[in-house]
């Protein structure tokens, strides 16, 4: 299967699945866009040309390449990754919180216990088997409203397991951070994720302080104040959503203030939703994504997470058709204990997997998930992004078709227009022409 | 070649007979939190093993 596109004046093709990608002129472009390479009709001379090239391409394995036969075991991966919701509370009203402001529609605000997070230590280092990197992300509702538990998981991790190479995260409204939460954080935290959605009239509307009020102005210092006294990574993660269909402007927003890392996503909500995106923005919003590509065409000043699509270097095959890992090697553990495939699925009775406390894992569950990697939903069989996207985000295949399995065409196209960016982005320095 | 500048080689096919390690960091950890994309996460593995790395060949000139 091949991939071939135009942006911006420049021919793309993308071989699915050998992995390679090449640049093509115009002439190239047309042989393989016309299907001329394997019916030859009417062949200018350039074409002609183009079309040995591109011929000598597929005779080196680098073009309609076959597929290759890879047993990926998934269903026996070990777990190592956990979601922490170290608090079921939150100190921010956003209206497109799937947390549903903190306690995920259970009506029970709760902090998790330091005895509980050390049950999941515990489970985690049950089930890790040899792996090495074991990661933790702090999240909630807000997890610093449940520091203490943080630091006690931080400190029980790394006694328990010292052989083992613990990866904290937390990801925050940074409405509780001063200089003693930051220079923790910058201390312990391999990375932040920190959230604002852009402009300050974008991120108002949506992310409310408590009782009420904007937040952008309270928590842009303190993220400035993150990132001037950190080494470690971080990024400013944002969403938008039927409101912001402009959102590009917000990227660059966040850019100006000085932000390297930026990642914005679409928010993810049931239809009907006054703020859910659907399928008529889809054109809007991919043009947003060239606006912001061709942004990052002269302004190599930041980073945006769905570009950094590393062509040479990025993961093996088997990594990319196991996709997210949610229920098989990644797992969200609520302040209760309880285990569920991921932070989105949290608070859906169904999907509740075991817990932490007894040491349940329900293999039953798990295998929905390890079924459905990027080989075993249908539309993505058929998708050239399949090696690039992993196969997307089965929670949003539920929120939005009810089915896991059933992949979100909104999700879907945006995907691939992000990804056909992310490679122009890498041809900028070819220099075919 | 004169039409074509290819950019990388079949760096996934290169990679059959090494990956799969499991030591990558998981992708909604890294960030989003929402939506999944894989090709953006680094491999772990060290050059010397890695076959996403290693078995590279120089780009069509
Ligand atoms: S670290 Fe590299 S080789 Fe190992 S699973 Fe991840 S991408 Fe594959
Ligand atoms: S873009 Fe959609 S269809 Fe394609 S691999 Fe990703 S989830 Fe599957
Ligand atoms: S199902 Fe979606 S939200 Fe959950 S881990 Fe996978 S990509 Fe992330």
């Amino acid at each position: 299967m091949v991939h071939s596109y135009a942006l911006f004046g420049r021919y793309i093709a993308i071989d699915v699945h050998s992995g390679a990608v090449h640049e093509l002129d115009r002439a190239a472009f047309d042989v393989l866009q016309k299907g001329l390479l394997f019916e030859p009709l009417n062949l200018t001379p350039e074409q002609a040309e183009a079309r040995e090239e591109l011929l000598a391409l597929k005779e080196d394995g680098l073009l309609f390449t076959e597929p290759e036969a890879v047993t990926v075991n998934y269903a026996d991966l070990p777990l190592k990754a956990l979601c922490l919701h170290v608090s079921h509370d939150c100190n921010l009203r956003c209206a497109y919180c799937f947390a549903k402001t903190g306690d995920f529609g259970t009506g029970r605000r709760l902090t998790m216990p330091p005895e509980v997070a050390e049950r999941a230590i515990d489970y985690l280092l049950a089930r890790c088997g040899g792996r090495r990197n074991l990661e933790i992300d702090f999240f909630g509702g807000e997890p610093l409203m449940a520091l203490d538990t943080v630091k006690h998981t931080v400190t029980y991790a790394r006694r328990a397991a010292p052989d083992k190479n613990f990866r904290f995260t937390l990801t925050t409204n940074g409405v509780l951070l001063d200089d003693g939460v930051t220079e923790y954080l910058n201390r312990e935290m391999s990375n932040v994720v920190l959230s604002l959605d852009g402009r300050r009239q974008v991120n108002d509307a949506a992310r409310r302080l408590v009782p009420d009020g904007g937040s952008y102005d309270e928590i842009l210092p303190k993220y400035r104040h993150v990132i001037a006294t950190r080494t470690g990574d971080y990024y400013v993660r944002g969403t938008y959503t039927k409101r912001n269909t402009d959102f590009a402007e917000d990227i660059a927003h966040l850019a100006s203030l000085g932000f390297r890392n930026i990642s914005l996503e679409p928010a993810v909500l049931p239809p009907g939703h006054p703020l859910a995106l659907t399928e008529e923005d889809v054109p809007a919003l991919c043009r947003q994504y060239e606006l912001l590509c061709e942004r990052m065409a002269e302004d190599g000043s930041f980073a945006f997470f769905h570009f950094n699509v590393d062509l040479a270097q990025g993961p093996c095959v088997y990594k990319r058709l196991r996709g997210c890992g949610a229920g098989v090697e990644y797992a969200a553990v609520t302040p209760e204990g309880d285990v569920y495939p991921c932070h989105q699925f949290v608070g859906r009775e169904e999907y509740r997997m075991g817990s932490v406390l007894d040491g349940s894992f329900d293999k039953d569950i798990s295998s929905w998930f390890s079924d459905i990697g990027a080989e075993g939903r249908e539309d993505c069989r058929t998708c050239w992004a399949r090696f690039y996207c992993g196969g997307g985000c089965a929670a949003s295949n539920l929120t939005v078709n009810g089915d896991i399995a059933l992949c979100d065409r909104l999700g879907c196209a945006l995907e691939k227009k992000r990804l056909e960016c992310a490679i122009y982005l890498k041809t900028l320095k070819s220099g075919i022409y | 070649m004169k039409h074509i500048k290819t950019l990388n080689r079949a760096v996934l096919k290169d990679s059959v007979p090494h990956g799969g390690c499991g030591e990558c960091q998981t992708s909604c950890q890294s960030a989003c939190k929402t939506s999944c994309t894989v090709a953006n996460q680094k491999c772990e593995r060290p050059p010397k093993v890695s076959g996403t790395l290693r078995q590279i060949k120089q780009p069509v000139a």
